[in-house]
Formats: C-alpha cells, structure tokens, sequence
C-alpha cells in the first residue's frame, strides 16, 4: 500500500511500491553474475552506467511532472535541442563552459515553453508534448541537418569516464551526479512544501485549488524543471559520445517513463517516490546488463523491460482483486449474522 | 406490485437504512420524503439494482429479485432517473436513447435508425419536448437532458420508474412539464416513486407518501390523508423552532461587506453583510447560486463585477487575498474539492497549514504531525491511524477533516456549504456545537444549507437566494421554514433587499 | 425545403472536418502556387501513396483513442505482422496472396487482443500497457526472425503489386486506405456498436450503468486496431519491399496519433471522426511532401508537424471554450433575469 509514502523511512520495512523494483533488481544481479563472473565486479558495473544516468536524470525530473498529473513526452527531443545549441556555439567558437550553460538554459526555456502553452490554452499535457517532442526535434535537425559536430575539448569529453572518487573501482561522475541529483530530487518532492504542492495538485487539483494552492504555479515549475534535467543529459551526453548529430537521444522517452511507472508512480498522478525511480532505474540497468552478457539483442532487452512493466503494474492488481473478493465474502456472512 | 422487507443496509460501520419495509402498490405514484442523510437515494438505488443489498429481500411482480443483476432489472421495467448522469454528452439525443437497446427477438441484423428516430421524435413530443433528436446531449440545459434521461427510461417497457430529486435545478415551467409528463405515464398504466424535497409538489403530485426518518420508516400516508406540518412534523420528528440563541450581534460591528457581486451566470447584484459573531444561514433552493456566491467570494470564481471587503484586511481579490484575510472555505462537494481522499489524513491537514508546520519551504514532519494530532484531538476524528487514507474514513469523519484544516490558524470568517451533508448524528451535532461555540468567540459564520433544521437553529439571520440574486431576508421570529421556502420558491417575495 | 438545404450547408460549414478541408486547400493553393510541379499527377499520387499506410493504422486508432485510449503499440504490431507474413512467404513462395494477408491481419489481430485483454481484465491503464507491448512485440519481431531481414527478393509479386498495380486506376494501397476509412465511418455512424464505442469513451461510469459491456467494447477496439496494423503490415511490405527487424515500423505510432489528433479526435474520448483522420493524414502528407517540393529544407518537416498538432488541439479548445461558455450563459441567464 501507498499509504506509507510519506514516512517510508519510519518503519523498517520495504513499502509495497518498492517490492517489485527490488524484487527484479536482485534476480537480476543473480542472473547476470550467473552468466559471468565479472558481471558483480564494481569496476564493471559502474563503468556501465553512464548511458543509463542520462535515463535516470530524466527519469527523476519526469517523477515530478507525472505525479503532478501531467506527462511530458517532449524530454528527449529538448535534450536534443539544448545539445544543439551546445553544438552549434561551440561550432561557433563560444568557450566550452558557456555553451554547457547555454544548453542548461536552452532545456529551461523549452521546459517552461511546454508548461506555459498546457496553461495558457489549457491543453491537455499528453498532446502539448507530443507535439512539442516533434516541434523541439524538427529545430535540433534544423540546426545540425545532416552534420556531425566533434572536436570538442579532450578536458569536455569522456565525462562518463571521470572517478569523482579515485581508486579501483573508484566512483564514476555520472553515478555521484545521479546519486546527487537523487538526494536533492528527494528533498524537494518529499520533504519541501512544493513538493507536498505537486503531489497534492495530482491527488486532486480541484481540492487544491480550494485549499490555495496554485495548481498553475505547481505545473510550470515542474515542466521547468524537466526541461532544466534535460538540458544537463544534453552536456553529459556530449561529453559522453564526444560527438553530436541530430537524432541525438532519440527514444530515451520511452525509457525514462518506463523508470518512472515501474518505480511504482501511479500514470495519473497523486502518488509516487522519488525511492521508486531510483531503484527502478537500476533494476533496469541490472536487467540489461544482465542480458548483454547473454549476448541479447538489444530490442530483446527493450522486450524484457516493457514485460516487466507490465507485470509489476498487473500482480499487485490481481492481488487486489482476490483480496476484495475475500472482503466481500467476509462482509457478507457477517451480515447474515446482523439482525 | 414492488415489495421490500425488512431491507437493511450499512456503508462501512453506519447504518444507511434499518428494517426498511416498503411496498409499492400496482399503478400508484408513491413518493418518499425525509431530510438529508434519511436513505431515500440509498433505498432506491437498492431498487433500482444499482446497489445491493445487506439484509431484506426485494419482490417485484412475484419474482424475488434480491440479488438481480442491474440489467436483470431494467430489462424487467425498472429505470431509475437521478443526479448521476447516465448520458453520454458527446452523443446525440438520439443516440444515448438508443445506445443500450438489447435485442429481444432473435435476428435482428441491422439496427432500424428511421424507425427508432420516429419513435424518439414521438415520445419527444408526447414529452413537450421541442429540441432536435440530432443534438449533441451536451448542449441541452438540464431539465432537456432529464427528459432525454426519461426517454431513454421509456424505449423499454416500463413498468415502474424511479425519480430522484429531478426537480432540484428546475424552472417552475420545467417543473410543469415534468409532472405532466409523470401523471402522463402513470396513466399508462407505470407506477411511479418519486423522492422530493419540495413537500408541496410532492403533496400535489403522489397518491401515498412514505417518511423515512434517519434510515427508518416513520410513517405511510396516504396523500389525501395528511398535511405539509403533519409530513414535516414526521419528517423532523419535532415542530422546528427558530434557533433560541439570541443574537448578540446587532451590536457587533460588521466583518464582511458583500455589494453587487455578479458572476456571470451564477450571482447577479448580491449585496449582504456579516458581522462579528455572527451565523449567517443562506437558504434557497438546489440551483439558487448558494455554493457559486460562496465560491465567488472566496476568490475562487471569476468576478464580474462588485466588491468583497473584509473589514480588517481590505478588498478581497484572489484566493490569495482570502486566505490572507482569515477566510475559509468549506466546499459541498468535499470529495471532489474539499479532500485529496488517496492521501493521509495528516497530508489533507496540514496542506492548508504548511507556513506553520514548515521553514523556509522545508516540511518538518514532526510539527506536522503535531498540528494534525492536535486537529484530529479538537474535532475527535475517529480514525484507526493518522497515516490512514482520508477515503477510508466515514463520511462524518472526513467532513471534520474538511473543516479542520482551515482552523489551526484564527480564522475570522468561516464559509461553510452544507455542514452535514453525508454526516452521521454524532458528527453533525458536533460540527453544530463547534458552529456555534466559535460564534460565540467571534467568528463570522456564513453557512449555505439545505438542512431546514439545521439551517433554522443555527443560524441569527436568514437570507434567501432566488436565481442568482437574494429574495430575501429573515430574523428573530420571522424565521421559520415555511418563510424560508416561500422565499426560495418566489411564493413570497420581499422588498429589495440591501 | 431550400431553408432546410441552406441548414444543412451551413451545418457542414461548422463542422471540423471541414475546418481540416479548407487548410488542405490553402496549402494546396500555396504550395501549388510557388511550385507549379507540386500538382503533378505523380506528385499527388505520391503524397497519397505516403498517407496509406497512415491511414489504415490511423482509422483504427481513432476508435482506440475515442474508447479513451491509446494504442501505443501500433508500430510494433505492424512490424510483427509484416515479419510473420515474409517469413512465411520466404519459406513457401506459392502462398496465396490472399493467404498471406490473412495471416499479417490475424497476427495484429493477436497483438490487439493481448493489449485489449491487458486494458479490459487487467485494467492496466492503456498508456502504460501498451508502452510495455510496443516494446514486447518489436522484442517479438527480433526473436522470430532471428534478426535476418525480409528481402525484396523473399517478397512475392503478388504483394509487391500490391503497392504498384491500380485495378481501377487506383493502386490497391490507396483503395485498401480507402476502406479502411469507410469501415470505421460506417461502424461509427451507421451502427449500434459503434455508438456504444463512442458511450464507452464520452462517460465510461454512465457505461457501465446503463449495462454496455464495457471490456468487450475495449478489447473489439484494440484488436481491430490490432488486424488494421496487420494490414499496415502487408502494405508496407508492399510498398519498401524490405522488412528489416529494427526499423519496421518504428516511430509510426507518433505519426498515427498525430494524425489522429489533427484531425479533430478529442484525445479524452467521446468524439473523433474517420474521416477527421483521414484529412489529418493527407494534411501532414501534403506539408511535408510540399515542403520538399518547394525547397525547403526536409529538416523543418518535424517542426511543421509539431506546430500542426499545437494548433490543431488549440483552434479545437478554443472552439470547445467558446461553444460551452455561450450555451451556460444563456440558459443561466434565462434564469435570473426572472
């Protein structure tokens, strides 16, 4: 039940949301170290992370937007974007540093673009996204066509490769930015005001309109803040190809909702944790890692993901469904005992 | 014809209806009266099939249809119409009356539109109905939709069929025609029950009435028999008197001053005062503007035009504003707008308190916690945990969780719509003695009911809304229910008020 | 008589499609007038020729989304459909054609069933059971053909023809998109079930209640959609000759939605038109086969689509605002004028 969300850290035991994500997190540590001795070793396992931290950032941002009540499909193709403007001032001879900032922003502007056209003409968020997913596409391919952009700086690029933490295995910068990032995300959705404000605007926005909160206000800042997340994948996915091309990102969408739904956040809003991204994300890391080693195709490990998906969202309904009927046999021999 | 014994039924641990014998004769038109909360709509959803039973057993026509599927029973000639919609508001008239046609002889391939268009288009007619069968059911007012309802309802042979309150939000000509169209049918030969309010049409229109009394049959009576005070007296149980609390506060200064509001379609020019100290009941009936004026000066609908000005804090523009001028608002409808109902119960408190319970935008769960402990102890909310979900509370228990997140802070004015609508007993006099003690220290009450008793005992001063505007305006001994409802119905009306 | 005629002119005036129509037209005109080859026979052909298999996959999305879903699985339906059907192909060449599209409309058919049941019984919301079957059934497609593509060689005549030989004048993609259109115009105008579909969409609760079997209408809508992705699949068989286990079909659930959207479908459900769909496709058709024309860079094709949609969903908004605001104030009005 979700009912612990708030307090999940009051009792010692692993809230109901959580069970699944661990649940296919281990299996599939002790599958994929089945197949292959190195697969446990920390050097392996975090020197594989950097693609999948560019997912889970997103993922954490998107949290927010989704129990929030909206979606935004759009996240990829702003990543792209902001990387394009990285691309194109650095083409351009700007300093490295500055077009890092400048696709930081690039992401913020495209993020409150989206909040401020679902607001301002009161469009549902599935479609406003769905559409600025192409319109952000189409100005990333405008800028960069069919061209390549590299020679960035030996200091900018393999970002992926850096130890914040030296030593063997050592700790990569993308897993202590995501670890980062996760503690502070965790902050603001769990333990701020705004982020009892966001949850509460997805439980009920018309409750929460009532009790004074700007549900308006809520939105704009979480699709801001999305936009924000995305324009930093767009510097770290820079740095980690040392190249950039227009169909940069494409799809990570798709997975980064995935983290978010099998981290136990309900689709419409009103319900989430920042928890159950995180070990989501990593379970599924494991997961396709696990199946790398097995020689997988990669669609495959797509295919054993969306499965996942969609059992961790099944069984606890089943589970519900047999409960209830328990229930309603129970009350009803009990009113065969009432007067 | 219909029969129902001995039927109980509980939500949870309160019991809706207890023992509840009813029976319906061939071809009469029965109606069922009782205050708020009494289980008329419970007892004829449980009819209607849309609810099942606990204890009793139900017996239409001979057959004993206690546990009947809903289709079961509306394929035997039961329909039920009430506020729930059962339209489909992008499809035409035509359509949502066609929409659940069940083939009753086997092989019929194609369904016949022309055929079923002229037969809409007739019972449309027969109905006085004037609007096209093509127009999209989203476009029609609501007394139109009910009558596409009761098409809908008639395409089936029907044998008996259920209103419930359909005359809430109707003009008096609507009203005309609904009855018509009643009387209409039953002297096609369908019975009819009908629940109703308004104890002067339910007197005009039934040939018996039964009084349900919090879940009990009080009385049945044949309509020729008996008298609006008999029914009310049967009804409340006793004669309501006007509230023996006098008011103190003629000599109070005024805390909030309300003058030509308008927002558009709901509130046209109201202008009213509240002083300190003060509960100020609003009666009028369903559809009056009662809950949009609150809304209105709550910041929450769009204004028009007059002003809202607290005495203390100055103009109210916003929610913002209100909020900061100590106003609260208690919505009817708290499942929709009051209460996050996935949420805790600590969550739904301390939303509307978070300067208190955080710093510089950081929650501190333990003052959290203290500050819904300290509302759940100062109302009793009865709950099993304070990490419970609000929807797994009672109806009484969440209405006190909907008020009490507005009084940990002082609050000045407090409006309040439908105290207790869906509260038990225990709850309801206990929201009352809350109402009043608070009065007593100074708090405006403006208080939206449509409770008579509860609207005539508690409240100093009436005003009753007619329409969007005020009809009215009731005091000291002028108050009683029968001035109320003359005024909410335009059978009286008064100089124009402030 | 000629009043009721100038009602019923007026009344087509209102409507959205036509809305789509006459854009279609001043993009028509625009285009036509800059480059005078954009009204070329072969060029409009091919616009047509781009759309078809949109609008097969589109006609029956347009039922899922007005049941209040979303098939996002379409693509890779599609993509299975057409894999089993090569394959099959590939291993007997004497298959009948006919044979052959039965098999890809019974494979999509399966994939749609799996998805209906998933939504119906499961009750998992459709957004987030079929982001996991998109990605099952494209696993799927790998896994059954063991990543070896489909070559045009493996591909019979028959089908290939398919996309190539007009019986009437008309190649046989257009006249299949054709009546893919007309059958869900027909099912949703002329028929009980379709009115129910479009019931289960506008107020499922008020579904439900009035007794309409709500998960059997769930599931028929998905696994038509599901046999009309099985047709895509012929089609684009038909039309690329190749069916490579990676690219079939991918992206096209966007292009689909798109579509579906653009051409008036309310993505809450209730209402949404075959032949809105059917003009939304050929919309994006023209834009970006006009843009090509004219000389615009291919890359600003995504932009136009986007800025499309936003408009598209905007104008209907507005509209929507509008229509609603002026009926309350009347009736309301009425009310307290007394």
């Amino acid at each position: 039940m979700m009912s612990s969300m708030v307090n999940s850290k009051s009792r010692f035991s692993i809230p109901g949301y959580l069970v699944g994500p661990f649940l296919i997190l281990i299996v599939a540590m002790i599958y994929g170290s089945l197949g292959s001795e190195y697969f446990l070793q920390p050097s392996s396992i975090v020197f594989n992370t950097g693609r999948y931290i560019e997912i889970g950032l997103l993922a954490l941002a998107l949290t927010f937007v989704i129990i929030n009540g909206d979606i935004d499909l759009s996240v990829a193709s702003t990543l792209a974007a902001s990387a394009g403007v990285l691309a194109k001032l650095f083409e351009s001879g700007v300093p490295i540093v500055w077009c890092c900032v400048a696709s930081v922003f690039t992401g913020f502007i495209l993020g409150l673009l989206n909040g401020l056209i679902v607001i301002k003409f009161g469009l549902p968020s599935l479609v406003v996204t769905l559409a600025t997913l192409a319109l952000y596409r189409g100005l990333t391919q405008v800028m960069l066509g069919d061209g390549v952009v590299a020679d960035y700086p030996e200091s900018f690029v393999g970002f992926d490769q850096r130890l914040v933490i030296g030593g063997s295995p050592g700790l990569p910068a993308p897993l202590a930015l995501f670890i980062v990032a996760s503690i502070i995300f965790y902050y603001i959705l769990h333990r701020s005001n705004y982020g009892l404000k966001n949850i509460m605007s997805g439980s009920n926005p018309s409750s929460s309109n009532f009790s004074g909160i700007s549900v308006n206000n809520v939105r704009l800042i979480a699709f801001a803040l999305s936009g924000t997340v995305a324009g930093v994948c767009a510097v770290m996915i820079t740095s980690r190809l040392g190249s950039t091309i227009s169909n940069v990102g494409l799809g990570l969408e798709l997975l980064a909702i995935t983290a978010v739904v099998l981290g136990g956040t309900d689709i419409f809003g009103g319900r989430g944790a920042i928890s159950g991204t995180v070990v989501a994300l990593f379970a599924i890391m494991a997961v396709r890692e696990a199946l790398v080693i097995q020689d997988i195709n990669g669609q495959v490990q797509d295919a054993a993901i969306g499965l996942l998906l969609i059992l961790t969202v099944l069984v606890p309904r089943i589970r519900s469904y047999y409960v209830e009927q328990r229930n309603r046999k129970k009350r009803f021999n009990e009113s065969q005992t009432r007067t | 014809m219909l029969e129902c014994k001995s039927v109980s039924k509980w939500y949870g641990d309160a019991a809706v209806l207890k023992n509840v014998s009813f029976d319906l004769a061939q071809n009469e038109i029965h109606a069922i009266v009782g205050e708020n909360g009494a289980g008329k709509s419970t007892l004829v959803k449980i009819i209607s099939g849309l609810v099942p039973v606990d204890v009793g057993t139900i017996g239409f026509e001979g057959n004993d249809r206690t546990f009947a599927h809903i289709r079961e029973i509306q394929n035997s000639g039961v329909a039920l119409i009430h506020q729930e919609p059962r339209l489909f508001p992008d499809l035409s008239v035509l359509e949502n009356v066609c929409v659940d046609y069940q083939k009753r002889d086997g092989r019929t391939r194609r369904f016949n539109w022309k055929k079923a268009e002229e037969e809409t288009k007739e019972l449309l007619a027969q109905l006085g109905c004037s609007f096209s069968v093509h127009s999209p059911v989203k476009a029609l007012s609501v007394a139109d939709q009910q009558m596409v309802d009761m098409v809908s309802a008639l395409r089936k042979r029907l044998k008996l069929l259920i209103v419930d309150e359909p005359t809430a939000s109707l003009t008096p000509s609507e009203v005309e025609r609904l009855f018509a169209t009643i009387r209409k049918l039953n002297a096609s030969g369908v019975a009819i029950i009908f629940i109703g309010h308004r104890l002067e049409e339910v007197l005009a229109l039934s040939d018996r009435i039964t009084v349900l009394k919090d879940g009990e049959v009080v009385a049945v009576k044949k309509t020729s028999e008996t008298t609006e005070d008999e029914l009310i007296r049967l009804m409340v149980g006793r004669n309501i008197a006007a509230s023996s609390t006098t008011s103190n506060s003629s000599s109070n200064q005024a805390s909030l001053k309300v003058s030509h509001l308008e927002s558009p379609g709901y509130v046209a020019d109201v202008s009213f005062e509240v002083k300190r100290g003060e509960i100020l009941g609003i009666g009028g009936l369903v559809g009056a503007g009662r809950s949009e004026l609150l809304e209105t000066i709550f910041g929450l609908r769009k204004r028009t035009a007059g002003e809202v000005v607290s005495t203390n804090h100055g103009s109210i523009k916003s929610v913002k504003n209100a909020i900061s001028a100590r106003i609260a608002l208690v919505p009817e409808d708290r499942a929709h707008n009051g209460l996050f109902l996935n949420r805790s119960i600590t969550e739904n408190l301390v939303i509307t308190n978070l300067k208190l319970s955080s710093k510089g935008g950081k929650r501190n769960f333990g003052k959290e916690k203290v500050i819904g402990q300290e509302l759940i102890d100062k109302f009793r909310v009865k709950l099993s945990s304070s990490s419970q979900l609000v929807r797994e509370l009672s109806g009484g228990n969440q209405q006190k969780v909907s008020l009490a997140k507005w009084l940990k802070q002082e609050i000045e004015i407090l409006l309040i719509d439908e105290p207790s609508r869906g509260v038990d007993v225990g709850s309801k006099s206990e929201i009352h003695q809350f109402l009043n003690d608070s009065a007593r220290d100074g708090m405006s009450v403006v208080m939206v009911s449509s409770d008579m008793r509860e609207l005539i005992e508690l409240s100093h001063r009436i005003i009753v809304m007619r329409n969007g505007r005020i009809a009215g305006e009731l005091s000291g001994s002028a108050i009683s229910e029968e001035a109320v409802l003359r005024l909410a119905s335009g059978l009286a009306t008064q100089g124009s008020s402030k | 008589m000629a009043t009721e005629l100038k009602s019923k002119v007026t009344y087509i005036f209102k409507k959205r499609e036509f809305g789509i129509f006459l854009f279609i037209l001043i993009l028509l005109a625009v285009f036509g007038s800059l480059e005078p080859r954009f009204f070329r026979s072969d060029n409009l052909s091919a616009i047509l020729s781009s759309v078809g298999i949109l609008m097969v996959v589109g006609a029956g999305q347009t039922l899922v989304i007005v049941t209040r879903n979303i098939d996002l699985s379409v693509g890779s339906s599609l993509g299975m459909a057409a894999m089993v059907m090569g394959m099959v192909a590939r291993s007997r060449p004497d298959f009948s054609i006919v044979g052959l599209i039965l098999i890809a409309m019974v494979v999509g058919g399966i994939c749609g069933l799996i998805n209906g049941l998933l939504v119906s019984y499961g009750k998992i919301p459709s957004i987030i059971a079929t982001l996991g079957t998109l990605a099952i059934f494209r696993g799927a497609v790998f896994v059954v053909s063991d990543n070896v593509q489909i070559d045009p060689n493996d591909v019979p005549k028959g089908i290939i023809a398919l996309s190539t030989t007009s019986p009437i004048g008309i190649p046989w993609l257009l006249i299949f998109a054709f009546l893919s259109i007309v059958l869900v115009w027909y099912i949703s105008s002329q028929t009980l079930l379709g009115k129910r579909i479009y019931a289960v969409g506008s107020n499922p609760e008020g579904a439900i209640s009035r007794g309409l079997s709500f998960n059997k209408i769930t599931i028929m809508v998905f696994v038509f959609v599901g046999v009309l992705a099985g047709l895509g699949g012929v089609l684009y068989t038909a039309r690329y000759a190749t069916i490579n286990p990676a690219d079939v079909g991918r992206g096209l659930e966007f292009d689909v939605i798109s579509a579906v959207v653009i051409g008036g479908t309310n993505i809450f459900g209730g209402s949404g038109t075959a032949l809105g769909t059917a003009l939304g496709c050929i919309l994006i058709g023209i834009l970006s086969n006009g843009l090509t024309v004219v000389g615009v860079s291919p890359f600003w094709k995504a932009c136009a689509t986007g800025f499309l949609i936003l408009a598209a969903v905007a104008i209907d908004n507005l509209v929507r605002k509008r229509q609603e605001e002026n009926f309350l104030l009347a009736i309301r009005n009425q009310r307290t004028v007394k």
